[in-house]
């Protein structure tokens, strides 16, 4: 036996969805166990539901379905750092971390940093070479190194066909270019990328401007280098070089 | 607003929300992050924040889209290295799932992709009224109908890209 049916599909998704005060959901229960229609209503909405949930989850990729929370603590003990900001300071604060929790960690920075920057807060530098410890030395060769204005990033023993973005986010310009002699490809205002893909074993250059407050390198999708200000965050462990820091990722 | 702990509580959602609704990981973080550092910039209750970082971050990457076609349309001003990836694994069954479901969530009115992605990201009615700008009282009522019509469009794809 049956009574009116509910309103509308409205009711039975708010009573999947845990939205129904109790009095309410007693009556929904009650009415949908006299009645088939609505009964099968409540089925459909929860295996629509159920199957949207599956394959949105199968759907996402696993760096944004699964991704590392940051740890708040990172911003509240990053040491202070002077508003402005040089070549100089921005090669010393080479941060050693690792894996990809250190890349959210270092994308936590990234942003406070650039707000900091923005508001002016006045702050001291970083010790250069605060060092988290990582894995075994990889295949690709990263050397960072200032040179004029920018900070010299250079790739090298790369196979064929791999890519490199540099991805800028704010208004300063980042530049990535074969360096074999093939033209250069620039990227003038922000934010947005820069992709090269190296056409052999060749070295790909990237250039990041010191003034650039949020940017990150990225070789075949995966986050290398991130720069926060004036800080610079590497996802892998590094040596220190005369003038700049040598580490390696996976090619 | 203690931003630290609101970033910490949220930043992964809006980045995996971000990522379904638009397919692009790359365009979701950058979203994700331009949403935060505008946060910082102003003073919201953590239970107006919420709503508000999907609201900017989505209007990030509308906003995005739109200076992309300005610029299809004045011509490339950024110089672009065009070689194409070639990618013989995407052709998995795993890829044509993937691309299924993508289909399937693009066909859908913007609203209903939104409402169930925020769903999934287990926003109550209140926060999904608050960041879609609709009534409360017909959040249900909205779930349903765009569950019902991911659940056609789905059984569709699947159904063209069955073989033969």
């Amino acid at each position: 036996m049956k009574s009116t049916h509910l309103p509308d599909d409205g009711v039975l998704q708010a009573y999947l969805d845990g939205e129904l005060p109790e009095s309410e959901r007693s009556l929904v229960e009650a009415h949908v166990r006299a009645c088939v229609d609505c009964a099968s209503g409540l089925d459909e909405l929860r295996a629509a539901s159920a199957a949207l949930h599956a394959l949105v989850g199968r759907e996402t990729p696993a760096r944004a379905a699964d991704p590392v929370v940051p740890h708040p603590a990172f911003l509240k003990s990053r040491p202070p750092r002077p508003a402005a900001r040089s070549i100089a300071r921005a090669a010393g604060l080479v941060a050693l971390l690792a894996g990809s929790a250190a890349v959210l960690e270092a994308t936590t920075g990234w942003i406070g940093a650039a707000v900091r920057a923005v508001r002016g807060d006045v702050e001291a530098p970083a010790p250069a070479g605060s060092v988290e410890s990582v894995g075994p030395a990889e295949d690709a060769l990263f050397t960072v190194q200032p040179r004029g204005g920018t900070l010299e990033v250079i790739l090298d023993e790369l196979t064929p066909r791999t890519r490199v973005t540099v991805r800028v986010g704010d208004t300063d310009v980042g530049e990535v270019r074969i360096r074999d002699g093939a033209e250069g490809v620039a990227y003038r205002a922000g934010p947005g990328s820069a992709t090269a893909v190296a056409p052999g074993v060749s070295e790909i250059e990237v250039l990041l401007p010191a003034t650039l407050l949020s940017g990150r390198v990225v070789v075949n999708g995966e986050t290398a280098i991130v720069k926060a200000a004036d800080r610079l965050f590497s996802v892998r462990d590094a040596e220190e070089i005369e003038r700049g820091f040598r580490f390696r990722i996976p090619r | 607003m203690d931003f630290d702990e609101i970033y910490r509580r949220h930043y992964a959602s809006l980045f995996r929300y971000m990522c379904r609704l638009t397919g692009d990981v790359d365009a979701a973080e950058d979203a994700a992050q331009e949403a935060f550092l505008s946060l910082l910039r102003r003073d919201l209750p953590e239970d107006e924040a919420k709503p508000w970082l999907f609201t900017v971050a989505t209007n990030h990457v509308r906003d995005g889209a739109r200076r992309a076609e300005t610029r299809r349309r004045l011509g490339p001003k950024v110089e672009q290295l065009s070689v194409p990836p070639t990618r013989p694994d995407e052709l998995t069954e795993r890829r044509e799932m993937i691309d299924r479901v993508r289909a399937a969530l693009d066909r859908l009115p913007e609203r209903d992709r939104k409402i169930l992605l925020l769903r999934e990201e287990g926003f109550s009615y209140k926060e999904i009224a608050a960041t879609i700008e609709v009534a409360a009282s017909s959040v249900g009522t909205l779930i349903a109908r765009a569950l019902r019509r991911f659940a056609a469009e789905y059984k569709v794809t699947n159904e063209i890209d069955a073989p033969s």
